[in-house]
């Protein structure tokens, strides 16, 4: 049977992608060894795309028979659902915020890093490790760090830059987006440390030679640094603007408040996941979070496909 | 015979020059130093703090002014703490489900690396663009069906869809840093045991894994942050207390003890059990740090 399939697969695969022979006994060993990926792949991945697909034209509640309802979800969402409008928005804004502030963020302390400094190490140990510890604990410590009345960064503000009036973070509809903005700048050391490692693969020879052609510090910055990185920063980018969209910890912990309903105040940490996760396990919608889903991994893929055809271009690859 | 008082104008311009240069360089530095520094500070402020508090005595958390190192260590903070709620059963559970991850991800996703980068078989190139392909796919985007499925086949409250990933190799980030590093080996090695009739089971076995401690180790290490620091799949498949993880465990810590928004008065206990949790990825963080670094930069790929 498997060996009839592969001889299957294989002579389709033959015309598809126009290989040649394989030793049959060594293909056999390659997909003995993908099968646990294969299965996850098709389990894990392409079947909740599908189910996701199936769901969203049903009404469901988690229990019990599904009813067809046909493009109902949908309707309800673009039409009448204003927490889906709200949700679009803050997690738009929070991603139109952080992925190029971070990419910056990341650029400038590799920048830095690079500059041969002494103890670079350790400074280098201290810019990357808040970006491995992420999860409840952290969401608790910004809590607390982000106190308004008694927060030690109000403090410090206060008492440091002479800042008159607390910053009112978390607590403001319009301080909400800033904090979480803050949060994810704090956990940028990963992409950081992506664009070190693009910066130590920039010759030194290239940087004398323009010294010697009497460029300034800036114009070497951006006629050879920027378009010498700028594969790293790319990659930093795409990885940043999916990574933004996945933000559902820290606002679920922190505005988690016994019996409320709003996520942040008037809803200003509403970000879509985390609307996609009230819908599914508090309002028991699975129909409707299914929709969801669909619609944000469109979103999520389209994005991911701007990026690639729009900056994706004027990235500089060297031949 | 140059003009003795031309040389010296020259010798003093030269100086001047040289000076500016030198000044310059030096306040170019300072300024690197004091931004380097600070920033560094500042990022290690938070962390700083949350041990910090853990410290405090409860009364004086919100004393002004503000201190930043208690006048008195309460250690015992943490042993009230820690017996206040079931942490240690956490603690069991998290042990359990990240150390089953750990295992069934370093042999699942080096098995496919393997097949990806040496062995050659048809479709072998579509593979390998789908499994790129899933890396653009979150799976937080897909958590509500996925745990649709895990439902329908009947698994939710078991820590099955918990481990699971970790053995069907999902992580197409590691399985792509392995595959690079596996690259970078010399295929020679494994043509000399295949003369010898090596299977391609005992080349991954015998030769490839004991070269590739170093990118195993990597792997090993981000797989084990992933899963500490798991909470959105804890909390929705777990539903019996008893099976619940630190994660979950001190979401549920706050609530219990949770007074208001804005008064939290046991601000010292969370921050205690904070600290407890991310202790051991610093002591991991401290000890391999140079694994990390190099795991990243030979893929530029995160956990």
């Amino acid at each position: 049977m498997s060996k009839r399939l592969t001889t299957l697969a294989e002579s389709v695969l033959k015309v598809v992608l126009g290989q040649t022979r394989f030793s049959r006994r060594e293909a056999m060993w390659g997909y003995l060894f993908m099968v646990p990926w294969i299965l996850g792949f098709l389990v894990l991945t392409v079947g909740p795309i599908v189910v996701s697909a199936m769901m969203s034209f049903h009404d469901w509640r988690g229990f019990g028979e599904a009813r067809f309802v046909g493009l109902h979800n949908f309707e309800w969402m673009l039409t009448k659902d204003r927490l889906f409008t709200k949700a679009l928005q803050v997690t738009s804004r929070y991603v139109i915020l952080s992925v190029p502030l971070g990419v910056a963020l990341a650029f400038a302390i590799a920048w830095i890093l690079n500059k041969n400094l002494f103890g670079v190490e350790v400074l280098r140990s201290m810019f990357y490790l808040p970006s491995v510890i992420t999860g409840v604990a952290v969401a608790f410590m910004w809590m607390y760090v982000l106190d308004p009345q008694n927060g030690p960064l109000n403090m410090l503000l206060q008492g440091v830059f002479g800042l008159k009036q607390p910053v009112p973070w978390l607590t403001s509809p319009k301080w909400t987006l800033p904090s979480f903005v803050l949060m994810s700048m704090w956990a940028i050391g990963g992409s950081m440390i992506i664009v070190l490692a693009g910066l130590k693969g920039i010759p030194v020879s290239l940087h004398e030679a323009a010294i010697i052609d009497g460029a300034n510090g800036w114009q070497r910055l951006w006629r050879i640094t920027i378009p010498l990185v700028s594969p790293s920063l790319f990659y930093v980018l795409v990885i940043l603007t999916i990574n933004s969209f996945q933000i559902i910890t820290a606002p679920l912990v922190i505005f988690s408040e016994k019996g409320g309903s709003a996520i942040g105040p008037m809803n200003s940490a509403l970000f879509y996941i985390v609307y996609l996760y009230r819908m599914a396990f508090f309002e028991f919608k699975m129909g409707y979070a299914s929709a969801l889903a669909w619609i944000l991994f469109i979103i999520v893929m389209c994005l991911s496909l701007i990026n690639f055809l729009v900056i994706g271009r004027r990235v500089y690859y060297e031949e | 015979m140059l003009n003795p008082d031309f040389t010296a104008m020259v010798r003093g311009e030269v100086r001047r020059w040289a000076r500016g240069r030198i000044l310059r360089y030096l306040t170019g530095r300072f300024f690197l130093y004091v931004v380097a520094v600070g920033g560094a500070l500042l990022y290690a402020m938070p962390l700083f703090l949350m041990v910090s508090t853990s410290l405090k005595s409860g009364d004086v958390l919100y004393v002004r002014p503000f201190r930043w190192i208690p006048e008195t260590f309460h250690f015992e903070n943490y042993v009230q703490a820690w017996n206040a709620f079931p942490f240690s059963r956490y603690l069991r559970n998290t042990i359990y489900i990240t150390v089953f991850n750990m295992v069934g991800a370093v042999f699942s996703t080096s098995l496919a690396a393997y097949a990806l980068a040496r062995i050659r078989f048809p479709a072998r190139g579509l593979f390998f663009t789908l499994l790129l392909a899933s890396l653009l796919l979150p799976t937080e985007v897909i958590f509500v069906p996925t745990y649709i499925i895990w439902w329908r086949l009947g698994f939710v409250n078991t820590y099955v869809p918990l481990i699971a990933p970790g053995w069907l190799a999902m992580g197409a980030s590691k399985i792509f840093m392995l595959r690079q590093f596996f690259r970078t080996l010399p295929a020679e090695l494994e043509d000399a045991a295949k003369i010898d009739g090596a299977s391609p089971f005992d080349c991954y076995w015998r030769i490839i894994l004991p070269l590739s401690k170093p990118a195993i180790g990597v792997v090993t290490i981000f797989e084990f942050i992933g899963k500490w620091n798991s909470f959105v799949e804890p909390l929705i498949y777990l539903k019996d207390p008893d099976t619940f993880t630190l994660n979950v465990g001190l979401n549920m810590f706050r609530d219990a003890y949770y007074e208001q928004f804005r008064n939290m008065v046991r601000m010292h206990w969370f921050m205690a059990i904070a600290t407890l949790i991310v202790l051991p990825i610093l002591i991991i963080f401290i000890l391999l740090q140079r694994h990390f670094v190099e795991g990243i930069q030979l893929t530029g790929l995160k956990g």
